[in-house]
């Protein structure tokens, strides 16, 4: 017994020492940690990213899942700052600035190669620009608007769209007949009114990988997804019409491996590591000469490819920033009243 | 700990606890308080501190001292509205699981012990499977193309396939499906402490089988009745990933509402005002079903 006390004794001493001991600055540090949205994109991360970082600096990359606000304000509040890189969307990053949560990233300092002026933020660099997009089973009426996703007279069944309103707003006012270049600012009151018309056929979904699940088992005759559902797995898809959007990668306040940080935005802007990235997931990362490095399948593939641009939208992300809770209080109501 | 192990005499009722304390106080005690320091401390640092950290936490905007948290719950019927919608499931959850476990606890009695043995693993079984693998199996067995409404096609009651996934039936299904055990196990341990010569005693005196049962079985169950089913209640209000997956996004709970609260918008301070109201209204609640189950 008392034996055992000593090694608790011990144990919990030497865990302590540990704590503090990785909280010194200075050095190089064994790693730096990312806290990013996994899956293939996390994937993605690792192997055109991480890797060429380690080769060039000795450094892991230890990263970690799921980039919530919420932990990252309990971080940066606590002072207890465990992750060097976080990644957030457009207007996440906006909330995270007006909550003083990030710190502006010193563009100098990451010496980036050439980079298209929207990725370039001051403090957040965009690595991945997706979209919403519409798919379906082969069999099903191919569409490529979503006044024709809307359309539940055309083609009964259900339709899956994410549970979020800063995804489900734009798509119903395209719906209702909003042009792409006039959905900001966003009519709130014509959104809901435009869902409720379909209200009794909507599915919500967490995950964009629920999405090939909710085709293949015929809940949902179409799905508004971002991942997952791609042609080469025998489902259709259509880019036009759809919602491009930004995710970035941001330093929080009080990050302990700036220095390195900074070192692996640098491999980030790389050209032939985003090759590697679309590689394994579809999306575009920021170079401007990317796709003369892509073979015409992959830049088909992705969703945001420019010669989809014309008929796609894209977002605002002060307006979300600005507007967020309030809409994200209607979309309960929504929620509660028209899908309960 | 030997020590005390050794000294404890068997327990022989109320009045030797209280003869000991008389002639042996502080020493007894404190062997026990000793005993469950270490659970002490771990709930009272992991629990009890957390949880009391919420109630300056909600008066905090951020800024200092602001009770505008509790003015935007009031003054918004939106965050009442979802605490009334995940009470109905709650509530039915735990009506559905008395009307179902109820009889399956008294069949379990009347077996026996082995059957008795195989019909209890049947309840707690599915406890050794992950919570999220049987909500997802429930999908593959709820939905369009799933067992139940393939079955019922085959047998020609349906051409239509049901909607039971995405709707509150499915959501009711699997919450039922996981808290029911809550409630059929006091329950089957309730049952077998019954003396059953109170029954048979009951119809020598000229009772009805019903009237037995209603008149002289049942009451000796119901402390255990309401006490399991406000157990199954309460779970079902905390439930997050079962009406999340079953639900598709249009069964709305509070879990849900709070999860958004604290990890996207982050609004903290409303996510703890919710959390205090609700610990003291199911305190409240709490507290009048112990006086409620005191006077029966």
């Amino acid at each position: 017994m008392k034996f055992r006390l000593i090694t608790l004794v011990a144990v919990s001493a030497m865990a302590l020492s540990a704590c503090s001991s990785s909280g010194g600055s200075g050095g190089t540090p064994d790693a730096i940690r990312m806290v990013e949205t996994g899956g293939a994109s996390g994937e993605s991360i690792k192997v055109a990213y991480g890797n060429p970082f380690t080769e060039a600096t000795g450094v892991k990359l230890v990263q970690e899942t799921p980039p919530d606000m919420g932990k990252l304000e309990a971080m940066v509040k606590s002072g207890n700052v465990t992750a060097d890189l976080y990644e957030l969307g457009g207007s996440a990053v906006q909330l995270a600035v007006d909550s003083d949560l990030i710190q502006k990233l010193d563009w100098e300092a990451i010496d980036p190669e050439p980079m298209n002026e929207a990725a370039k933020t001051p403090y957040g660099l965009g690595y991945q620009t997706f979209a919403l997009y519409m798919g379906s089973l082969k069999d099903t009426k191919p569409i490529t608007t979503w006044q024709e996703f809307w359309d539940t007279s055309a083609v009964p069944g259900k339709r899956a769209i994410p549970a979020y309103a800063r995804y489900a707003l734009p798509i119903a006012l395209l719906a209702d007949g909003v042009k792409p270049q006039d959905l900001y600012p966003i009519d709130i009151d014509r959104a809901f009114k435009s869902l409720e018309k379909i209200a009794d056929d909507l599915i919500l979904w967490d995950a964009a990988s629920q999405t090939p699940q909710l085709l293949e088992s015929k809940e949902a005759v179409y799905v508004a997804t971002w991942d997952n559902v791609y042609p080469k797995d025998g489902f259709y898809t259509s880019f036009d019409n759809a919602v491009r959007d930004q995710s970035f990668i941001v330093i929080p306040k009080g990050a302990k491996n700036v220095e390195y940080a900074n070192k692996l935005l640098h491999e980030m802007s790389k050209v032939e590591n985003q090759v590697k990235a679309a590689g394994i997931i579809p999306l575009a990362g920021p170079s401007p000469e990317l796709l003369d490095h892509l073979s015409a399948d992959v830049i088909e593939s992705m969703p945001a490819n420019p010669s989809n641009e014309a008929t796609q939208a894209t977002y605002d992300y002060a307006w979300w920033a600005e507007n967020g809770d309030a809409v994200n209080e209607r979309w309960e109501q929504f929620k509660l009243e028209s899908l309960g | 700990m030997n020590d005390v192990l050794t000294s404890s005499p068997p327990a022989a009722g109320p009045g030797w606890t209280a003869r000991a304390r008389r002639t042996r106080p502080a020493a007894r005690d404190w062997q026990r308080i000793a005993l469950v320091a270490a659970a002490l401390i771990v709930l009272f640092m992991g629990f009890v501190l957390p949880l009391a950290l919420l109630a300056p936490q909600s008066l905090n905007d951020g800024d200092g001292f602001s009770p505008a948290a509790y003015a935007k719950f009031f003054t918004h019927h939106l965050y009442l509205d979802i605490i009334v919608s995940t009470a109905k499931i709650a509530g039915w959850t735990a009506v559905l699981s008395v009307l179902v476990g109820y009889p399956y606890a008294l069949w379990v009695n009347r077996l026996g012990p082995r059957m008795r043995v195989i019909a209890v693993i049947a309840v707690v079984l599915p406890f050794w499977v992950s919570i999220l693998v049987r909500t997802y199996s429930w999908t593959i067995v709820l939905g369009k193309q799933g067992l139940v409404n393939e079955a019922l096609a085959k047998i020609g009651l349906i051409d239509q396939p049901l909607e039971l996934l995405y709707t509150d039936t499915g959501v009711l299904i699997g919450t039922v499906n996981i808290l029911a055990p809550f409630f059929i196990l006091p329950m089957i341990a309730t049952m077998r402490a019954i003396d059953n010569r109170l029954v048979l005693a009951a119809r020598s005196l000229g009772a009805t089988p019903f009237q037995a049962f209603w008149r002289v079985y049942f009451p000796m169950t119901v402390p255990t009745l309401v006490s399991s089913a406000f157990l199954v209640f309460v779970l079902g209000f905390g439930f997050y990933v079962t009406p999340a997956i079953l639900g598709g996004g249009r069964v709305q709970m509070l879990a849900t509402l709070l999860a958004y609260l604290v990890n996207t918008s982050p609004d903290w301070a409303l996510a703890a005002a919710i959390s205090v109201l609700l610990l003291a209204t199911t305190a409240l609640v709490g507290i009048v079903s112990k006086l409620v189950r005191k006077d029966s």
